[in-house]
């Protein structure tokens, strides 16, 4: 399982970036980008689904 | 007047001058102090947009709290408050009470409670729409979003009279001190003892609403204790609750005094109200100021801010700085340097304008942003399709005021008369 975002929906609110700062970063392009590549903890992917909600431009999801 | 004319007399903040109308001296400060140090008030001031940009998204230098070497944080409103979110600085613990309540603020969370905010402005102006005219502050603004964030929480909806009461008590508190404090103290201790059989309700039989979120989330399995849920529910009833309501009444302010040429392309186009909120919030917005403290010295202008020091950002200097804003001081719903639509925590655009810095910006950034301007405009909307023709009641008026911006009363209109057509 592993998280993405779709930088077309993306509007550079760096909500995922400030709330779970261990997944997301921003990037040199001011972009956020994904720091973990697979989610291995339960832990880690009821926080990747809290970044789905914060996303005011709904760009981030989950994939198998 | 003598060649030291750019000076500034740190008494000057504490003026009646000051409060009513501040720009004059932001202006002062951004051109000959954009480092201001203020002996009297002993703290900092930065007032260049960049600037304060700039120290919103440096947590390494500047942390929301005070922390002592040897104790706990230390934080203004907490004798109103009880503990509660803003005390926990830049911490892991703020991050995780803060991700408690934020889906509920932004995304689905919001769209499924927007049918909800309608209703609640379709009553209260259906409520006060019989006469003719209203005075939007009383009968209005002071009584919409306290309803909203009552409703979120999941409180009874008998008992918002309630919240309203101690919400106005709470804010008149903070806001001005002395006998105010002590009713503002009283309603809170009211407000608390009503709270704790509702949130041991909660703990034994969750709902879905913020009331039972806010018992039940755990961070590595502990919950909130009663203090810091009854410390979270005051600070939402006045940070949800007071920007907001006052934030309609600046909207409205200067839609009838400052720009009622601007004020017929609403009235043609409702939509934007949208632009009215975005632009309220650099012009004038209802908190002036955010203070941090510095967690290490910080070079800054060719000197040296010392570590542990107060730093006051003053965002609503910032949103009047013509380096970033042209012709900032002119009130303008069409401006074209103004990021227009909904703010990014970030405080950087795809279109590459300048946001204002009305919510802050990055790790503080205000968590209701999306909710405070889905709700103004709601409000503002439904207002203008059942008062007809809204005019303002009297041809002056005496403007924005603030008890005191400086220590973070919040500047707003005091009364707001409008006439409409029944």
């Amino acid at each position: 399982m592993k998280v993405v975002i779709d930088r077309e929906r993306c509007m550079m609110s760096g909500e995922c970036c400030y709330n779970h700062p261990w997944l997301f970063s921003f990037g040199e392009d001011d972009f956020p980008e994904v720091l973990v590549s697979e989610l291995t903890t339960e832990q880690q992917r009821k926080e990747a689904r809290q970044s789905i909600q914060v996303c005011p431009s709904g760009a981030i999801s989950i994939i198998e | 007047m003598s060649g030291l004319t750019h000076e500034i007399d740190p008494r000057e903040f504490d003026s009646p001058e000051f409060q009513s109308n501040p720009f004059p001296l932001y202006q002062r400060l951004r051109d000959h102090h954009p480092l201001f140090r203020d002996r009297f008030h002993n703290r900092w001031i930065i007032s260049r947009y960049e600037d304060v940009n700039a120290a919103f998204q440096n947590n390494e230098s500047f942390d929301r709290a005070m922390y002592q070497p040897d104790g706990p944080y230390v934080f203004g409103s907490s004798h109103v408050f009880g503990p509660n979110i803003l005390e926990y600085g830049n911490s892991d613990r703020h991050r995780w009470l803060r991700n408690v309540v934020a889906g509920q603020f932004v995304g689905q969370g919001l769209v499924s409670f927007i049918p909800f905010v309608e209703q609640i402005a379709g009553e209260l102006v259906e409520r006060c729409s019989g006469e003719g005219e209203v005075e939007l502050v009383q009968q209005f603004s002071n009584q919409f979003p306290i309803r909203v964030i009552s409703n979120i929480l999941g409180l009874p909806r008998a008992d918002e009279e309630k919240f309203v009461v101690w919400y106005q008590a709470l804010i008149a508190g903070l806001g001005f001190g002395g006998e105010h404090l002590a009713r503002g103290i009283a309603a809170r201790n009211e407000m608390w003892q009503y709270l704790e059989p509702l949130v041991a309700d909660r703990l034994a039989h969750p709902k879905d609403d913020l009331l039972s979120k806010l018992c039940l989330a755990e961070l590595d399995g502990v919950r909130m204790n009663m203090d810091e849920v009854k410390g979270f529910i005051a600070l939402l009833l006045a940070a949800g609750g007071d920007t907001t309501d006052k934030a309609i009444a600046n909207m409205w302010y200067h839609m009838l005094y400052t720009r009622p040429d601007q004020f017929e392309d609403v009235k043609k186009d409702p939509e934007l109200w949208d632009n009215v909120f975005s632009e309220m919030m650099r012009f004038d917005p209802v908190v002036h100021v955010q203070s941090r403290f510095t967690t290490r010295e910080v070079e800054m202008h060719g000197r040296v801010i010392p570590e542990r020091a107060q730093v006051i950002l003053s965002l609503g200097a910032g949103n009047r700085d013509e380096r970033v804003f042209k012709n900032p001081d002119v009130f303008d719903i069409h401006r074209e340097d103004l990021h227009m639509g909904r703010e990014n925590r970030s405080a950087r655009y795809k279109s590459d304008k300048q946001g204002h810095l009305g919510f802050g910006v990055g790790q503080h950034f205000c968590m209701g942003y999306a909710m405070a301007r889905q709700e103004a405009v709601i409000a503002c909307t439904r207002m203008m399709e059942v008062m007809k023709n809204p005019r303002p009641k009297f041809a002056t008026h005496e403007g924005i005021t603030s008890p005191n911006i400086d220590s973070g009363g919040f500047r707003s209109p005091r009364e707001l008369w409008i006439q409409f057509d029944k």
